[in-house]
């Protein structure tokens, strides 16, 4: 048989030998590496890769041909069947259509018209679709550049921002698919989470300014961003429960416990397991709240939503806020795809924990 | 910072724990990955192989204990940037580096190769001193004859006779306990 030595001598654990240090690395370049891997936060992807393009404009092809009335459903429907990899329930359809609210407004600054066209929204997950169209007729392929706004800012209620009933916890911008990409308008998705977003007080209008238009191309260290314009694209719209179909499924009767992790002290390093009291699991179309009695940050791996027909759906990320007395977290995850609460038999939590929905 | 501090803040998931053992250990484990990868990858991708090892070191803290530390980084550097290497399809460019033993592998293999492991330490333990660090250097931190020669100022002609020798030491244990 064959042996390399230099194979053979892995067993041997060497401290002795004084190794001459002239390696061309740089020290200072891989602590960074290190330092930027082990803290690095577990944040949700914003754009989506090429091949969910690819997968995108084939069902929107496949869909559009078969549809004899283009909307924004029928947008909102393909980015939900690109972004989950499968068509839309009868279920599901039925549950979009509910939650879309049009807006269609128009600013123009810089040579630039922003329409914020309409809304899809659960009352937390919010997502909202928007077109830029160049008015020197440049073209803006949005299938090749990723388009978004650098500076955005949104302007809500104040007094409920101080009580932390309400407010934004996360928002990023969506890579999606361009219809026409070689004419001179490209569209933009911003998909908000937050506290209660839509339940705001009643009738409390949203202001949303966007800054910068910036078009990019290539991910991570090799992505190159261009900024388009600058300018001020203001857009102000109410979020009114009536108009949007909410539905909600409390799923809880009493306390559960379940498995979840603690933060490092300042860090989003992972600490230790705990178990966790969840008073509240709230149910929604887009997104599921849960609610735990607990003093400090938590991280809980994704849930999943089983359907009565044996379909799993899974959460794809989440934020979490304290609440302001500092008693309890609140964490949303959401999901990629519609749920219909009515087809909901259970939810599965980390450690097999399943919560099963209340017989009417 | 003492190693047992930095192995207690380490072992608590704490980055200034890896930070201290990175500040020590960096040339060290560098060197190690960079002499095994330096005719395969660009120094920049060698950094990633060196930050793998140190990733280690913070997904198994528990195994790191005070005093060991540095001989269990040297291993680890070692696996990770060979592993890299074969990936690449690539060997290690050493002096007659495969060993012909007689007899096959065999079905209890893993209960074999402890006990060849032990063989082999202890072939590479009964070579006087300075013979020991040349067969090292060589074959488990893979330098160069020339280099060698330059570290340890020695003709390159003695290094190669240390190597000989160390080769069939290593040979004539390993086809003892064969047969």
């Amino acid at each position: 048989m064959k042996r390399r030595i230099s194979d053979s001598l892995d067993c041997i654990d060497d401290a002795d030998v004084e190794i001459e240090y002239s390696a061309p690395l740089s020290p200072r370049r891989i602590e960074e590496l290190t330092m930027n891997r082990i803290t690095k936060k577990d944040t949700k992807p914003k754009r989506i890769g090429f091949r969910v393009l690819v997968a995108a404009a084939v069902i929107a092809a496949v869909a559009l041909s078969t549809m004899a009335v283009y909307n924004y459903g029928g947008w909102f429907q393909n980015f939900f069947a690109a972004k989950n990899d499968d068509y839309l329930s009868e279920d599901q359809l039925a549950v979009l259509e509910g939650s879309i609210i049009e807006i269609n407004q128009s600013v123009t600054d810089s040579g630039y018209t922003i329409t914020l066209e309409s809304v899809v929204s659960d009352g937390l997950n919010t997502y909202l679709k928007m077109t830029a169209t160049a008015l020197d007729g440049r073209v803006l392929d949005g299938d090749y550049y990723f388009f978004e706004f650098d500076s955005f800012r949104f302007d809500i209620p104040q007094k409920q921002l101080e009580e932390g009933m309400c407010g934004v916890t996360s928002a990023g911008w969506e890579h999606v698919m361009d219809e026409d990409p070689a004419d001179n308008a490209a569209p933009l998705l911003l998909e908000i989470s937050g506290n209660n977003v839509a339940s705001c007080e009643p009738g409390a209008a949203w202001t949303l300014t966007l800054g910068k238009l910036v078009e990019s191309r290539g991910t991570g260290t090799e992505a190159v961003h261009d900024v388009l314009a600058e300018g001020k694209w203001a857009f102000e719209f109410t979020l009114l429960e009536e108009n949007m179909g909410l539905q909600e499924l409390d799923m809880l009767t009493e306390p559960v416990t379940i498995r979840a992790q603690t933060y490092l002290k300042n860090s989003s390093v992972r600490d230790k397991t705990v178990e966790v009291s969840m008073t509240s699991l709230v149910l929604r179309t887009l997104s599921v709240t849960c609610t735990y009695v607990y003093e400090e940050e938590l991280w809980v791996d994704p849930v999943t939503v089983v359907l009565k027909d044996g379909t799993v759906i899974k959460t794809k990320f989440s934020t979490a806020s304290m609440s302001p007395d500092q008693a309890m977290i609140q964490q949303t995850f959401n999901f990629n795809t519609p749920v219909p609460l009515d087809q909901v038999d259970y939810m599965e939590f980390p450690g097999g924990v399943k919560v099963y929905t209340r017989e009417p | 910072m003492r190693e047992e501090l930095f192995l207690r803040k380490l072992k608590k998931a704490d980055p200034l724990g890896l930070q201290a053992l990175m500040e020590c250990y960096i040339p060290y484990v560098s060197a190690i990955v960079w002499n095994i990868l330096r005719f395969a990858m660009t120094p920049e991708d060698a950094e990633e192989v060196v930050s793998d090892v140190f990733l280690a070191a913070w997904n198994q803290a528990n195994d790191l204990k005070a005093g060991s530390v540095k001989a269990w980084l040297g291993a680890v550097a070692r696996h990770k940037a060979k592993n890299k290497l074969r990936e690449m399809g690539q060997d290690l460019p050493l002096e007659e580096d495969v060993l012909e033993i007689p007899g096959e592998n065999s079905p209890e293999e893993s209960m074999e190769r402890t006990e060849e492991a032990a063989l082999v330490r202890q072939a590479v333990d009964s070579l006087p001193k300075q013979d020991r660090e040349v067969f090292l250097r060589h074959y488990y931190y893979a330098q160069t004859v020339r280099e060698i020669s330059s570290y340890m100022n020695l003709n390159e002609s003695t290094v190669k006779t240390k190597l000989r020798r160390g080769r069939v030491r290593l040979k004539e244990l390993l086809r003892g306990w064969d047969a």
